[in-house]
């Protein structure tokens, strides 16, 4: 039973991989528009905080995502401070640098237009760290060059510095501790990078703008036309869910059709 | 690619063979390479963050660490010095989180449907309704016998029931956003992330585009 619903799930994703032509329209929603409107309204030279607890089963299928916004960032002539709070992130940053190209694309300078620092344990605690005091927190970047002789750091300090912070994560409870610690603690803008259910409460206070999972991730490809493998998936989902509902309906009607009566037994009487 | 290809394939058995030995090593493999990547990143992160600290010349940096190594004698006969690296923890999770805690979770919630109500936004009907919403999931969590009688068995009995209604709606929310959603994406994300990456990426190398 189980082999063969997923054979079945997994026919509309097959006849995506091979083209074939059936896509459904995709509308760019408003939470999607507001997360990419936040980078666009930000002045040349501004600088982005990304604090990240993304690790290797997060952002490998999110690898065209991440090109496409590193893309908007360096397009609009930002600055990034990228910050790591899971082991796995610092190689991830690495990773990105080197599978989008930014840095020959746009002729980027390490410490001037963008610095990664390493892993730094404890979670919320790190994160409150990091934001009272970039230079406290780290004594070097990833590449092992002291926080102060960054030149990108000479005018980051504090999370007061940056004019953006984004979130990124695979798990939903730090979203709670980023948006604590970090665009409440300091009335700095946020834009969240997990599915909307996980930042709604603090939607229009304190984030303004979120990718909601892979039709998030899909329209913002959209959007700042770097289309890659998110506008795939989404496709493949989206074929997905019409037979998803097509076998909820199917089960529904034969179960209510093939139910038998309930027999009416007469208790004895005496 | 390839080799992730066939690993993730056999991660993938599990749902339809369980744990077979095919399962068993990829997992270990998992664990393995998680637990030597953990081990280099966080002794980095000491590096980082305390020894080159400690080194140019802020030696009170020492005391934090030696709290924090104090944690290690839990496998000792001197557990009892744990308890101190576990106090100071707690209390300084507690610190720095309770009042923003406060401000986020409590203060936002209430500012957030007062502002709602006077704007009238995003549209006057859902404004209405987060007002009602939130009222009555409220009076659903009033434990007290005292005051919480009239809503939950008195003649108010239907504000608690209404919102009883609401969180139902809101799980109904997160578990098809969340659950449903995740499990029907695993598939899509297999599919196109090891298989069909691996043979576009195949292809290229062999110059078949």
């Amino acid at each position: 039973m189980a082999i063969g619903l997923t054979v079945l799930c997994l026919i509309p994703v097959v006849l995506t991989l091979i083209n074939v032509p059936f896509v459904l329209p995709l509308t760019i929603g408003p939470i999607t528009k507001d997360f990419y409107n936040e980078i666009q309204k930000l002045p040349e030279g501004s600088v982005i905080a990304w604090c990240s607890t993304q690790q290797y089963r997060g952002y490998v299928p999110r690898r065209d995502l991440y090109k496409a916004l590193f893309y908007n960032i360096f397009d609009r002539k930002l600055k990034l401070v990228g910050c790591s709070f899971a082991p796995d992130t610092p190689q991830l940053w690495t990773d990105i640098l080197a599978y989008s190209g930014v840095v020959k694309k746009y002729n980027l300078k390490e410490g001037e237009d963008f610095v990664f620092f390493p892993f730094l344990a404890g979670e919320e605690t790190a994160f409150a760290a990091t934001a009272a005091d970039f230079h406290k927190a780290y004594s070097t970047d990833l590449r092992g060059i002291p926080t102060g002789s960054i030149p990108l750091m000479q005018r980051v300090r504090t999370l007061r510095d940056v004019q953006l912070v984004i979130h990124d994560g695979s798990s939903f409870t730090q979203v709670d501790m980023f948006v604590r610690q970090w665009p409440a603690a300091y009335g700095v803008r946020a834009i969240n990078m997990q599915v909307y259910a996980t930042c709604a409460p603090y939607y229009g206070r304190f984030v303004f703008g979120d990718l909601d999972g892979t039709r998030g991730d899909a329209e913002y490809e959209a959007l700042t036309g770097y289309v890659g493998e998110d506008l795939l998936k989404m496709n493949a989902r989206n074929l997905q869910g019409l037979f998803v509902l097509a076998f909820v309906a199917i089960a529904n009607a034969t179960y209510f059709t093939t139910r038998p009566e309930k027999l009416k037994v007469e208790a004895k009487k005496g | 690619m390839v080799i992730g290809m066939i690993l993730s394939t056999f991660a993938f058995s599990f749902v339809f063979f369980g744990d077979t030995p095919l399962f068993g090593f990829v997992e270990s493999v998992y664990i393995g390479g998680v637990t030597a990547t953990s081990l280099f990143a966080i002794a980095n992160s000491i590096k980082t963050s305390a020894i080159d600290f400690i080194v140019a010349g802020q030696v009170l940096l020492i005391v934090p660490v030696i709290i924090g190594l104090l944690v290690f004698l839990r496998l000792t006969r001197f557990r009892w010095a744990s308890r101190y690296t576990v106090s100071i923890m707690t209390g300084v999770g507690i610190g720095i989180t309770f009042g923003l805690t406060i401000r986020t979770w409590i203060m936002n919630a209430v500012l957030e449907v007062m502002a709602s109500m006077k704007s009238l936004q995003p549209d006057p009907a859902s404004a209405i309704f987060t007002l009602i919403a939130t009222l009555s999931v409220l009076t659903y969590y009033l434990y007290s016998v005292k005051f919480s009688s009239t809503f939950n068995t008195g003649r108010l009995k239907y504000v608690a029931t209404l919102g009883r209604y609401c969180l139902y709606a809101s799980f109904g929310y997160l578990f098809g956003k969340i659950f449903v959603n995740e499990a029907l994406d695993s598939l899509a994300l297999y599919l196109v992330t090891y298989v069909y990456r691996t043979f576009v990426e195949l292809k290229i190398f062999l110059g078949i585009v």
